[in-house]
C-alpha cells in the first residue's frame, strides 16, 4: 500500500509539471527508414521534442488564414535534425493534415533554412497518392521556401493557385492538402523549434562559408551589450542603425577550438515582414557572405547587400546607403567574437 | 534466458530509479536544495521526453447476471529519446499503471481475483538503435508479442482489442527482440520469458514469436507470424496471416491463425470493419473474433461480435463504448456486455 501511495504521489507531481499528451507513446514510429529515404546520405539524427500549443495555433491562424492546427497537431512533437557526419543536412518533420480521406501524414524534409528538400506521404488513404508522389508534382515543391510555397496557394488559403502550380484535376484536392501541410509545417517548425532552426541554419551556412568550420559558439548577450556603445561611436551621431534587440553573435570555431570567423544575425523589417539577415565575417573585418534566412524580399535588396561580399569594413568606412550602414555595424559587432 | 533476465533487471531498476528519485529527492532534501535538485532531475527526465499521466475509468455491464464491473487505471506513460554525442541511439517507453478491478469478468491472470489492484506494466522497454549501418534494433524489456494485427495497430488501453491473449495466452511479455522497419517491409523476432507481468520464467515458460510484414503505413498491409510458447505447461504453436486494407476513411483488417495447443488443432480469426471521421476524432467499428479447438470430443467454437465507437475531441480526452455479444459458444449461452470508457491524458 505504501508503494502505491508513493506511486500516486509521483503521478501527481508529474501531472503538475508536464504538458498535455495525445496517443499512447508506444505507437510512435521509428523514424530511421523515413530519414534514409529523404536524406540518403545521412549518418545520424537527433530528436528534439517540443510542445506545439495555443501560441503556435494562434500564429498559424494569423499568418495562414483560414488554416489552423487541429487537436492531433497540438501537444508534444518531434523534430529530427539529420546529419552527415558533423554537417547538418536539414530537418525531418512529420505533420498530419485533415482531409476528405482522414488525416494525411506527410514527412517533410527541409533544409536548415526551411526550404523543401523532398516529402513522403507516410500515411495517405487517398487513391491519388501516387500522382502526388510522382516527380511531376514533387519537383514543383522541391527547393521552395515558405514565401515561394505560399505563392502556390490560392487567395482563399485553401486551394491551389493554378497560375503557379500544375496538377491533374483528379489530384488537385490532395495536392492542396499537401501544400497546406507544407506551409503549416514550415511555420510550426520555425515557431516551435526556433532555437534549433536558428542554430543549425547558422551552422550549415557557416560550414559553407568557412571551410574548416565545425562548431558555433554563442557569444554572450551581456558581452554584446557591453560592446554596443563603442560600436555606436563609429556612426553619425554616435547612433547605431540596428538596435541590439534580436541580435545574435556566434564564434565560428575549427576542430582545434580556434575562432576562424564570426556570424552576426539580426532581424530586419522589409515590406511588413521580418527577415533575419546574417553576415559571415573574418577576423580582418572582411565580409565572407551575407544571407537572408527566409530568402530576400526582392532582387534589389539582395543585390544591395550581396555587393558588400568580399569588402572589408572598419570604423572609418564611409557609408552611402542603409545596406552599407547595416553591414558596417555587423562587421564591427562581429569582431567581438574574436576577442572572447 | 537467465542472462537475458539479468539484463532486464537493471533496466527496470534504472527506469524506476529515475522516476522514484523525483519523490525521494523532494522528501529528503532541504527546501532550497530539493527545489534545485528536483528541478535538475526533472530536467534530465523530461529533456527530449514525452510524459503523460494517463487516467481512465471503465464501467462494464454484463447481461449475464445483470451485473456491473469496473476497471480504474492511473499510470505514467513515458517516452524518452536517448542521445549521445553522435545523435540518437535508442528510445525508452515506460508505461506502468496502477490498475484496480472490481467484479471484472475474464480479467488477465495476474489479478488474484475479480476484486484486486495491481501495478501493471504495459509497454516498458528500451529499443537500442545504435548499431552501425542498417543493423537491427535490439529491444529489451516488456513488449507486445510480435504477432498479427496487434503488432502494428495500437490498442493500448483501449476497448478495441484483437483477441491476442485468447489466441496466444498473453499479449505482452518480458524479453528481448530484434526489430527493424525498412522501406517496403518490417520485422520483429522476440524471445520472452512467458512470465507475462513477471520478469521470471514460470515453470520453464518461454515465448518465441516473429512477424514479418509489409510497411504498416501503406494502404494494403500483409503480414505473416509464427509463434511457439510454453505457458502453464501448455505448448502452443501458431502460424498467422494478417491483412489490412484502407480506402478513404474505411478500413478492413483481418487475421487468421492456425496451429495447435498440445497437439489439438486450433483455428482462430478476427475481422474488423471500421470508419473514421476526417479528423480521426470519431471511429466506429464492427469487430468479430472466432476461436475454435479440435478436441477428441469434437470441435469447440466461440464466435463473438462487437460494435464499438470511440470519440477523441482533443489530444487529452477520449470517450469510447463497445457492445459485445457472444454469438455462439460451447456452453450454448449468448452473454453480452457493454463497456464504456473515459480516458484522460495530461
Amino acid at each position: 500500500m505504501k508503494a502505491l501511495k508513493t506511486y500516486a504521489l509521483l503521478l501527481l507531481a508529474t501531472a503538475l509539471t508536464t504538458p498535455p499528451a495525445e496517443a499512447a507513446f508506444c505507437a510512435l514510429r521509428d523514424p530511421v527508414e523515413t530519414i534514409s529515404q529523404l536524406f540518403p546520405q545521412f549518418t545520424s539524427h537527433r530528436s528534439v521534442i517540443r510542445v506545439v500549443g495555443e501560441e503556435q495555433r494562434q500564429a498559424i491562424s494569423d499568418l495562414l488564414p483560414p488554416n489552423t492546427l487541429h487537436f492531433s497537431e497540438l501537444g508534444q512533437h518531434t523534430l529530427y535534425v539529420v546529419f552527415e557526419d558533423q554537417t547538418p543536412l536539414g530537418f525531418l518533420h512529420v505533420r498530419s493534415e485533415e482531409s476528405e480521406w482522414g488525416l494525411v501524414e506527410v514527412a517533410w524534409a527541409l533544409t536548415t533554412d526551411l526550404k523543401v528538400i523532398d516529402f513522403h506521404l507516410q500515411r495517405c488513404r487517398c487513391s491519388t497518392k501516387r500522382m502526388i508522389e510522382a516527380p511531376a508534382f514533387r519537383n514543383q515543391l522541391i527547393g521552395k521556401n515558405y514565401l515561394e510555397m505560399k505563392a502556390l496557394l490560392s487567395a482563399d488559403g485553401l486551394g491551389l493557385n493554378e497560375k503557379n502550380i500544375s496538377v491533374s484535376k483528379r489530384a488537385k484536392p490532395l495536392a492542396a492538402v499537401v501544400l497546406r501541410c507544407a506551409l503549416k509545417t514550415m511555420l510550426v517548425t520555425e515557431l516551435a523549434w526556433a532555437e534549433e532552426v536558428s542554430k543549425y541554419a547558422a551552422l550549415a551556412r557557416a560550414q559553407s562559408s568557412f571551410d574548416q568550420a565545425l562548431t558555433l559558439k554563442v557569444v554572450d548577450q551581456a558581452d554584446l551589450e557591453a560592446s554596443f556603445p563603442s560600436v555606436a561611436k563609429n556612426f553619425p551621431g554616435e547612433t547605431a542603425v540596428m538596435a541590439l534587440k534580436g541580435s545574435e553573435l556566434f564564434a565560428v570555431q575549427n576542430p582545434a577550438g580556434e575562432t576562424i570567423g564570426a556570424v552576426f544575425r539580426h532581424p530586419l523589417m522589409a515590406e511588413e515582414a521580418s527577415h533575419t539577415v546574417e553576415w559571415h565575417v573574418d577576423a580582418k573585418g572582411k565580409v565572407i557572405a551575407i544571407h537572408s534566412a527566409k530568402g530576400w524580399p526582392d532582387d534589389t535588396t539582395k543585390n544591395a547587400f550581396e555587393s558588400h561580399v568580399e569588402q572589408t569594413f572598419n570604423g572609418a568606412t564611409s557609408c552611402s546607403d542603409r545596406p552599407t550602414l547595416l553591414t558596417k555595424q555587423a562587421t564591427l559587432m562581429a569582431q567581438l567574437a574574436f576577442q572572447s | 534466458m537467465r542472462a537475458m533476465l539479468c539484463c532486464c533487471r537493471p533496466l527496470i531498476g534504472a527506469l524506476f530509479l529515475a522516476t522514484i528519485s523525483l519523490k525521494t529527492l523532494a522528501a529528503n532534501a532541504s527546501l532550497e536544495e530539493s527545489s534545485s535538485t528536483f528541478s535538475r532531475w526533472k530536467d534530465r527526465l523530461t529533456e527530449n521526453s514525452r510524459i503523460a499521466l494517463d487516467v481512465s475509468t471503465r464501467p462494464i455491464y454484463y447481461s449475464q447476471g445483470n451485473d456491473w464491473g469496473t476497471q480504474n487505471v492511473v499510470g505514467l506513460d513515458i517516452f524518452k529519446v536517448l542521445a549521445g554525442r553522435d545523435g540518437d541511439f535508442g528510445t525508452v517507453v515506460a508505461q506502468a499503471y496502477y490498475t484496480r478491478i472490481d467484479n471484472v469478468r475474464g480479467h488477465p491472470a495476474f489479478f488474484d481475483d475479480d476484486h484486486d489492484g495491481e501495478l501493471v506494466y504495459r509497454i516498458f522497454n528500451f529499443n537500442f538503435s545504435g548499431l552501425p549501418g542498417r543493423a537491427p534494433n535490439i529491444r529489451l524489456g516488456h513488449m507486445e508479442i510480435a504477432y498479427g494485427l496487434e503488432h502494428t495497430l495500437d490498442t493500448n488501453g483501449t476497448l478495441r482489442q484483437f483477441g491476442l491473449p485468447g489466441n496466444l495466452g498473453l499479449k505482452a511479455d518480458w524479453g528481448v527482440s530484434l526489430n527493424q522497419q525498412h522501406r517496403h517491409f518490417e520485422y520483429e523476432v522476440s524471445l520472452t520469458t512467458g512470465g507475462g507481468q513477471s520478469v521470471e520464467r514460470q515453470d520453464g515458460s518461454f515465448v518465441l514469436s516473429a512477424r514479418v510484414g509489409s510497411n504498416r503505413d501503406e494502404n494494403f498491409v500483409v503480414g505473416a507470424s509464427v509463434y511457439r510458447s510454453e505457458l502453464g505447461g501448455l505448448i502452443r504453436e501458431r502460424f498467422g496471416l494478417d491483412v489490412q486494407r484502407y480506402h478513404g476513411r474505411m478500413g478492413i483488417v483481418a487475421e487468421l491463425s492456425t496451429g495447435n495447443n498440445d497437439g489439438q488443432t486450433v483455428l482462430n480469426g478476427v475481422v474488423e470493419l471500421s470508419h473514421r471521421s476526417k479528423r480521426d476524432s470519431w471511429r466506429a467499428y464492427l469487430l468479430s473474433n472466432y476461436f475454435s479447438t479440435e478436441l477428441d470430443s469434437g470441435r469447440t467454437e466461440t464466435l463473438t461480435a462487437g460494435l464499438g465507437l470511440a470519440y477523441t475531441p482533443d489530444q487529452r480526452f477520449s470517450l469510447s463504448a463497445q457492445f459485445n455479444r457472444t454469438m455462439s459458444s460451447p456452453a450454448g449461452t449468448h452473454p453480452s456486455s457493454l463497456s464504456l470508457q473515459a480516458r484522460y491524458r495530461l
